[in-house]
C-alpha cells in the first residue's frame, strides 16, 4: 500500500504516489533555481509544467490512474534536467532554497505548566529537563525564576497548529512534513 | 568531449534560427515545434525550447494567442511577428554567409 498525493499542474489534477511526488517536487525546485535569474522564469516554469501534464495525460488517459515514480522519471528524462537544458553550458550553482529556522513556541504536547521549558528545549535542541531544573532552582533565588517564567508564559505563543509545531522543531513547513506530523499523531 | 561541447554551442545558436524558421511557415503550438525540432535532432530534451520561446517572445520576435485544443485546456499558439520576420531574414543572410565562409576555408 502506498500513500498518494494530489497535485495540480496547469489547472488539472493528478494523483501521484508519494515517492513520485517527491521526485517531481525536487525536479521542479531544481528548475526553479536554474531559471531564478531569468526574466521569464514564471512563464517558462508554467510552460514546462503544462508540458509535463501533457505527458501524464498521454500515458495515463484513464481516470483514476495513479502516477508512479517510473512515470515521473520517464517524463523528467524527456523534459531534461537543468544540466541537460544547459547543454554543456555552465549551470549556475543551485543554492539551498530556504533554510528552515526555528521559532520559540510553548510546547503544548509536552508540558508541565505552560510548556515554556519544553518549548525552550525544542528551540535550543536541549533536554527540557535542564530548563526545568534551572527554573526550579532559581525560584529559591529570590523568586526571579518565577517572574521570568510568568513573563515567558504570557509572551511566548503556544504551538497549536501543525505549522507552528514544525516551526518549533525547526522543520520545514512542507506538505510532506505536515503529512508526517499527522501520521505521528495517530 | 571538446567536440561535444562545440556541437552543443552550435546547436544552441542555430536552434533560435530553426524556431523562427518553423514559425515562418505557419503558426504552431509548442508541441508541434517540439515534434519538428526533435525529428530534426535539433533538441534532445524538451525543456530546452521553453526558455528560448519566452525570450524570443519578450524580444517581440514572436507572439502567441490561446487556442482551444481538442482535448485538455487551451494552449499557446505561437506566430511570428513582423519584427521576427525581419530578424529571421537577417539570420538567414548571416547563416548563408557563414556557410560560405566555412566551406571556403575547409576546401
Amino acid at each position: 500500500m502506498k500513500k498518494t498525493l494530489t497535485v495540480s499542474l496547469n489547472g488539472r489534477s493528478y494523483e501521484l504516489e508519494e515517492d513520485a511526488f517527491k521526485m517531481l517536487d525536487e525536479y521542479l525546485k531544481q528548475l526553479e533555481s536554474y531559471f531564478a535569474e531569468d526574466a521569464g522564469k514564471q512563464e517558462i516554469l508554467s510552460d514546462i509544467e503544462s508540458r509535463i501534464a501533457d505527458h501524464f495525460d498521454e500515458s495515463s488517459r484513464v481516470r483514476g490512474v495513479v502516477i508512479g515514480a517510473d512515470e515521473v522519471r520517464r517524463v523528467i528524462e524527456i523534459m531534461g534536467t537543468p544540466s541537460d537544458i544547459a547543454d554543456g553550458e555552465k549551470v549556475p550553482k543551485a543554492e539551498k532554497p530556504h533554510r528552515s529556522y526555528r521559532k520559540l513556541y510553548r510546547n503544548m504536547d509536552d508540558k508541565v505548566l505552560g510548556g515554556v521549558c519544553s518549548g525552550m528545549g525544542c528551540y535550543w535542541n536541549v533536554e527540557p529537563l535542564l530548563f526545568r531544573i534551572i527554573f526550579i532552582i532559581s525560584i529559591f533565588w529570590g523568586g526571579l525564576g518565577l517572574l521570568v517564567y510568568a513573563i515567558l508564559w504570557i509572551a511566548v505563543p503556544p504551538a497549536l497548529t501543525t505549522t507552528q509545531k514544525l516551526e518549533m522543531r525547526g522543520e520545514e513547513v512542507t506538505a510532506e512534513n505536515i503529512g508526517k506530523s499527522f501520521e505521528n499523531k495517530k | 568531449m571538446e567536440v561535444e561541447n562545440a556541437k552543443a554551442q552550435m546547436r544552441k545558436g542555430i536552434l533560435e534560427l530553426c524556431i523562427l524558421s518553423v514559425l515562418s511557415k505557419g503558426d504552431a503550438y509548442a508541441n508541434d515545434l517540439i515534434t519538428k525540432l526533435k525529428e530534426a535532432k535539433m533538441i534532445v530534451v524538451e525543456g530546452t525550447l521553453y526558455p528560448l520561446l519566452t525570450r524570443q517572445k519578450n524580444l517581440g520576435l514572436l507572439s502567441y494567442r490561446w487556442e482551444e485544443s481538442p482535448q485538455g485546456p487551451p494552449r499557446k499558439y505561437y506566430s511570428l511577428t513582423d519584427k521576427g520576420r525581419t530578424y529571421l531574414n537577417e539570420l538567414h543572410r548571416s547563416w548563408d554567409e557563414l556557410v560560405e565562409t566555412v566551406n571556403t576555408l575547409r576546401n
